[in-house]
């Protein structure tokens, strides 16, 4: 009776990973669009309104959930009330880290975003364009394998994770 | 008003402002930034650098130098970490900040077909602390009212930089518009109103004047007082003269013709113009065809030269009509 037990909780837990690890493919995807709408926006806000920064990241990240909601708002908010003790660069990249907690990017994705830090805000609306043009097309690359990678091994690993419990089981029984 | 320049300083450079006493910060006029070159202040009509203790120093050695670092980070603070935001005054190679404060830009201009696009590798900023000084313009109006008209007459104002010139047209705006009789000062230089108040228009093409935050002025201009912010000379005065209906109008460093033919066009319309213009002397700035234009035809009553020395600011009035006569007389 216990082992029953035991053995229905091994593949609950192997199926619940599965599904996590198929989850993560899912909100990649997600976060991957939500950051490439956010840059377009933010793009049209300087070529358009000539929209400095701080105010151009609160509109975008008001709009958007987290985690990149939250890291917009919260970097314009260290902006606004910013000292002058750290570069722009330091902040952005300092947010970029706080909000990889709860983000499913790969570091590859993530050093388009570094980059960005870098070079936004510090040369004239055409240059911007090109920075911010650059980084758009960058990470719909990035979307087009994601969502193949989705495709490819979501499902899989659900089915993966059920049967590796399963596996499991048998081979402790 | 030192505070807001303060805020966009660099940790390095402000602990080090701080420490200067208060009769040097009070007397604090500019700010010269170079990158990894002697940091340095201009206090009153001297300059000093500054030590790495915050010690004033009449020497450049061993002053303290601001860093590329330190350059970029204000740099990011005085665009609001968006250079593309101020492409027209990069063009005209400077920032006004809240508060009024004109920060100068010096570095490596980019041209497109010869003229400045803008500049690239900032590397030298000149903060002019813009500073609010009520009353400073009383004993000055006092010589230049009509107290027939109740009004003040048409007044060229002449001086080099740094010599008050746009402090002193800021309080001359706000006499005018609360009128010799209001909450000026605890002076009472009349004992009946000479000087009615007045509806007044500042073209503040460089956003010195006024200092107008999202529209609204910084400095007291005075309650009937409309300004046109960021707005070219000439064609400011023109749109206020179509529609605002001022009595006088008030505008800083004249020199074009276009300027000339817009203060002819209010004079024409009963309109007082008080105009600033660069120059030590009326005899120096008679000599511009344009100058000597407005002069002869006496568009301004009077002319003002403005002096200062280290005991402080002074006038001088001059009659024109009378400066005319002598002048011809002279020549006889």
């Amino acid at each position: 009776m216990l082992k029953l037990l035991g053995a229905l909780i091994v593949i609950v837990a192997s199926t619940a990973y599965g599904f996590y690890r198929a989850m993560i493919y899912g909100k990649r995807l997600e976060q991957l669009k939500q950051l490439i709408y956010s840059l377009k926006r933010l793009k049209t806000d300087i070529q358009f309104g000539l929209t400095p920064l701080p105010e151009a990241f609160l509109h975008i990240g008001s709009q958007m959930s987290a985690p990149f909601g939250q890291f917009y708002i919260r970097l314009s908010e260290r902006l606004i009330h910013s000292n002058s003790e750290v570069s722009f660069t330091a902040i952005w990249n300092d947010e970029l880290n706080n909000a990889s907690y709860d983000s499913y990017l790969t570091k590859q994705q993530y050093d388009i975003l570094l980059q960005l830090g870098t070079v936004l805000g510090t040369s004239d609306v055409e240059d911007q364009q090109q920075h911010l043009q650059t980084a758009i097309e960058r990470l719909i690359l990035e979307e087009s394998v994601a969502s193949e990678e989705q495709v490819k091994y979501a499902s899989l690993w659900r089915s993966l994770g059920a049967l590796l419990g399963v596996a499991l089981v048998i081979l402790l029984i | 008003m030192l505070e807001q320049v303060l805020h966009l300083l660099p940790q390095e450079i402000k602990t080090k402002i701080e420490l200067l006493s208060r009769k040097a910060k009070q007397q604090l006029e500019e700010i010269r930034i170079r990158e990894n070159r002697p940091l340095e202040l201009i206090i009153g009509i001297e300059h000093f650098f500054i030590n790495e203790n915050g010690e004033l120093q009449l020497f450049s050695e061993r002053a303290y130098k601001p860093s590329n670092e330190v350059c970029r980070r204000f740099l990011e603070r005085i665009t609001n970490y968006s250079l593309y935001s101020m492409e027209e005054q990069l063009k005209r190679g400077y920032i006004t900040v809240s508060g009024g404060h004109r920060i100068g830009l010096a570095g490596r201009t980019i041209l497109e077909k010869g003229e400045v696009k803008g500049i690239r590798d900032i590397t030298g900023f000149n903060i002019r602390i813009a500073r609010e000084i009520k009353g400073t313009a009383l004993p000055l109006i006092k010589k230049i009212t009509n107290p027939k008209d109740q009004t003040v007459d048409s007044t060229l104002i002449i001086a080099p930089p740094q010599f008050g010139k746009t402090t002193l047209i800021r309080d001359i705006a706000r006499c005018i518009s609360y009128g010799i009789n209001g909450p000026i000062s605890d002076q009472a230089l009349y004992e009946q109103p000479q000087l009615k108040s007045r509806k007044v228009a500042i073209v503040d093409e460089r956003s010195e004047i006024a200092a107008c935050y999202k529209g609204v002025p910084t400095f007291d201009v005075g309650p009937r007082t409309d300004v046109m912010d960021a707005c070219p000379k000439a064609e400011g005065m023109m749109m206020m003269i179509r529609s605002m209906s001022p009595e006088v109008i008030i505008v800083d460093e004249i020199g074009r013709s276009e300027d000339a033919l817009a203060i002819k066009e209010a004079a024409h319309a009963g309109i007082k113009v008080i105009a600033t213009l660069h120059g030590y002397h009326l005899e120096d700035v008679y000599k511009r065809q344009m100058i000597q234009q407005l002069i002869e035809e006496e568009t301004f009553r009077y002319a003002i030269e403005l002096k200062r020395d280290e005991f402080g600011f002074m006038h001088r009035v001059i009659n024109i009509k009378q400066w005319l006569k002598n002048k011809t007389q002279y020549h006889q």
